[in-house]
């Protein structure tokens, strides 16, 4: 088990005692993680477990209601020049009025980037994601997971140093997801990027993860932060067939089935 | 419809079940009138005549359609301009605009031309009277669309703009104008009736010049075939205005339709 | 909100208040809020008010149910049938592009400072709405609702009740909505052309002998006259059209 202060020296992002309250209701309670540059982690827990809320309070669309999140060791206050969000919701993240290029291209405009840089930059991201050649295709004419492609590429294009996404193959097919998934190894490979990415899918976490952050119990603490062990290369039928990877999945899965060993993992890592 | 094989038939076709009724009305009331005309419905002949003697060849082009045209114009497009922004901001700021609805309720409840007679005492009877007018009576069908337009704008939209740090003018033109687009231009489109109706009757009531003064003043003076020429120009004004506004509509929400034919072809 | 709605009414007849002192009002001839108040309070108590009021009241409704009792009929026939509906689009999509006010010098020639003209003129523009909106309830009232209402063989007369004028009234509400606006609108600007009795000429009159307290306390009454046909809508909305997927939780 990973100790979690012993985590790079100076992470790029973190998570200190962070808390959620609705008013009276508690959602999330004494948060604590570091993420290093370049990590890719995957926030993984029961639905209704807040993990959208956390995502939100981590890219600084929503102020925590105590605790802080520190990024680059200053606290956010809104959301960060350097941290892009790729929504679930990708039917509605994107504008149908403009074509693929146009909503990849739209931040950078607001970043104050000239005509000519804007599209050379959306361009390679789009060619990045494997969408060149439909540029000028609007998004209601492209798939579910073309659309998510724009997403990220959208993501891509305004350089962050970190990516955050808030479940973002929930709702493509299993194929679909599969290829968006190696894409996002791909990419975060490729541009050496960091990323975070919601997900209530196990196999998924286990599979895209550096590290897994497990949430659970009620209100919603971490219940581990599970190191996967299984290098940097991955690939769908492989890795899911390393017995690690099994041994991996079925420790998040009991620690999300019992919300007490939220408690567990805590003493055992001597807390 | 059941399919035919030759496609020129069908248009063919198509085309004479569209036409048949106009050309019959035209034809018969051109017969009508020839027989029994009255001093008030005088012959069509003689009306298609005077159109061409007064507005063509007797310049009532210039004299009284452009200055309808342009004042037109000048109300309508400040009516969208301070339709669209007042509906914009209050869209966005909901508190204030529920604290102000009495007022905007009270203003679009007014029957336009009761306000003519307090326009005149303000700005007299001249152009500044008429476009005011039209802009003030015809923006209110704009501005409520715009809020209803704005409010449309999903929420993801907006974590999208916050996360991504659009620029407050770039939110305005990229995403809050076309995401309200398809609401604002029925609001317009019911507004350019509106403004047509009341640059009538501002003209019957303003200074010289103006399809609406042209009437008028053909009625007063009894010129019972020069007051059907006005109203045969202006029929026809409306029409194409209508036309324009409709052929402009469908080139600027070109995504929309299309998208809506895209979405609904795909669940068919 | 109540309260900060009360709070903008007080706020604008203040600020009306404090405007008519000023210079550029005082050369319009401007009333204030109190005086042009004071003078509907007067109004009120004389028969000549109510009569105004009801004549311009009555045009109203009676233009637009002559142009319900013809447009609606007329719509779904239209509607119903292909060959129809081509036949005509064209000559409809003409005749209701013309303002009606275009009207008003015809009708007043022909039938004088009447009130029959100025029904006549505010019956045009109501009625095209709702024409085409009939059109679309005749072409699309949904087929589906009349063979479940046949599966379970109901009764023509509930039939007609329960299944086919919930449905027509769905469709035909919003050119209901601006019919109405339209007919108000026709009707006043008739009276103000024509100078047939109601609220129109009253508002020309007090214009032409300056009286402009009396003036500024018309525009209220068209005002609230306007408030009140709204409020009415909505309260029929809810009660008719609660069930409509477009129409519920709006207000407006």
């Amino acid at each position: 088990m990973t100790d979690t202060n012993k985590a790079a020296p100076e992470p790029l992002l973190h998570i200190d005692n962070l808390g959620f309250s609705y008013g009276e209701k508690e959602i999330l309670r004494g948060l604590d993680a570091q993420i290093g540059t370049g990590e890719l982690v995957c926030i993984v827990g029961p639905s209704g477990a807040g993990k959208t809320t956390l995502l939100q309070c981590l890219s600084g669309l929503r102020p925590a209601t105590s605790g802080a999140v520190r990024f680059r060791g200053r606290p956010i206050a809104g959301p960060p020049a350097e941290m892009a969000v790729v929504f679930q919701d990708y039917s509605h993240s994107l504008m149908p009025w403009l074509s693929a290029l146009d909503n990849v291209a739209l931040p950078l405009k607001s970043a104050g980037l000239g005509k000519k840089e804007r599209q050379q930059r959306a361009l390679e991201a789009l060619e990045e994601v494997g969408l060149a050649g439909s540029e000028q295709k609007y998004p209601w004419q492209l798939s579910g997971g073309m659309q998510q492609r724009v997403a990220i590429a959208r993501a891509l294009a305004y350089r962050p140093a970190v990516i955050v996404m808030d479940e973002p193959f929930a709702s493509v097919d299993a194929q679909t997801r599969a290829d968006l998934e190696d894409l996002t190894l791909r990419v975060r490979q490729h541009l050496d990027i960091t990323v975070l990415l919601v997900t209530h899918d196990i196999d998924e976490a286990v599979y895209l993860s550096d590290r897994v952050m497990v949430l659970a119990g009620k209100p919603t603490t971490v219940a581990d932060m599970i190191t996967v062990d299984l290098g940097r290369e991955r690939d769908q039928i492989e890795t899911k067939a390393d017995p690690r990877f099994a041994g991996l999945r079925s420790q998040v899965y009991r620690l999300i089935r019992r919300p007490d060993a939220a408690d567990a993992a805590l003493a055992a890592s001597g807390r | 419809m059941k399919p035919t094989r030759n496609p020129w038939a069908r248009t063919g076709a198509g085309l004479a079940w569209h036409l048949w009724l106009p050309v019959l009305l035209v034809a018969g009331s051109l017969l009508l009138s020839q027989q029994f005309s009255s001093h008030y419905f005088p012959p069509l002949r003689t009306i298609a005549e005077q159109t061409w003697v007064i507005w063509f060849d007797g310049g009532g082009m210039a004299e009284n359609l452009l200055p309808s045209l342009l004042r037109l114009l000048a109300g309508f497009c400040a009516a969208v301009v301070a339709g669209v922004l007042l509906g914009t901001l209050l869209g966005l700021m909901p508190r204030t605009e529920e604290a102000l609805r009495p007022l905007t309720d009270s203003f679009r409840a007014i029957p336009g031309a009761a306000l003519l007679p307090i326009a005149l005492m303000f700005f007299g009877t001249g152009e500044a009277m008429k476009i005011v007018l039209i802009a003030f009576i015809s923006m209110w069908p704009i501005m409520l669309n715009t809020i209803d337009g704005v409010r449309s704008v999903n929420p993801t939209l907006g974590q999208v703009m916050e996360s991504f740090k659009l620029r407050p003018l770039d939110r305005f033109w990229h995403i809050y104008l076309p995401a309200a687009a398809p609401q604002v231009f029925a609001g317009a489109r019911t507004a350019l009736a509106i403004g047509v109706a009341v640059m009538v009757v501002v003209e019957m009531f303003g200074t010289p010049g103006g399809l609406g003064y042209f009437i008028r003043h053909a009625q007063e003076n009894f010129q019972v075939v020069a007051m059907w020429t006005g109203m045969l120009v202006l029929g026809v004004f409306g029409y194409l205005l209508n036309a324009l506004f409709r052929a402009f509509e469908k080139r600027i929400l070109n995504w929309h339709h299309a998208m809506v034919a895209h979405t609904q072809g795909a669940s068919s | 909100m109540r309260l900060l709605q009360a709070a903008t009414v007080v706020g604008f007849l203040a600020l009306w208040e404090l405007f008519a002192r000023t210079p550029t009002a005082a050369k319009a001839d401007m009333p204030g809020a109190l005086e042009s108040l004071g003078r509907l309070g007067e109004l009120l108590l004389t028969g000549k008010y109510w009569a105004a009021l009801g004549s311009t009241t009555g045009s109203w409704a009676v233009a637009l149910t002559a142009s319900i009792v013809m447009g609606v009929p007329a719509g779904l026939a239209i509607g119903r049938s292909r060959k129809v509906f081509d036949s005509t689009k064209w000559s409809i999509d003409f005749l209701r592009t013309i303002p009606s006010v275009a009207f008003i010098p015809l009708a007043l020639l022909l039938m004088g400072r009447t009130q029959a003209m100025v029904i006549v003129v505010a019956v045009i523009p109501a009625v095209w709405p709702l024409v085409i909106q009939a059109i679309y309830a005749g072409q699309q009232a949904d087929p589906m609702l009349g063979r479940v209402a046949r599966s379970f063989r109901l009764t023509l007369a509930d039939r007609i009740r329960y299944v086919l004028a919930p449905d027509v009234l769905a469709f035909i509400w919003p050119g209901l909505r601006l019919a109405t606006t339209a007919a108000l609108l026709v009707t006043v600007s008739a009276e103000l052309i024509g100078g047939s009795r109601g609220i129109g000429s009253e508002i020309m009159n007090a214009q032409i002998y300056n009286r402009s307290a009396t003036l500024y306390a018309w525009v209220l009454t068209a005002c609230f006259l306007g408030l009140l046909i709204n409020a009415v809508l909505a309260v029929l909305q809810r009660k008719l059209l609660w069930w409509h997927p477009s129409l519920r939780g709006k207000q407006r």
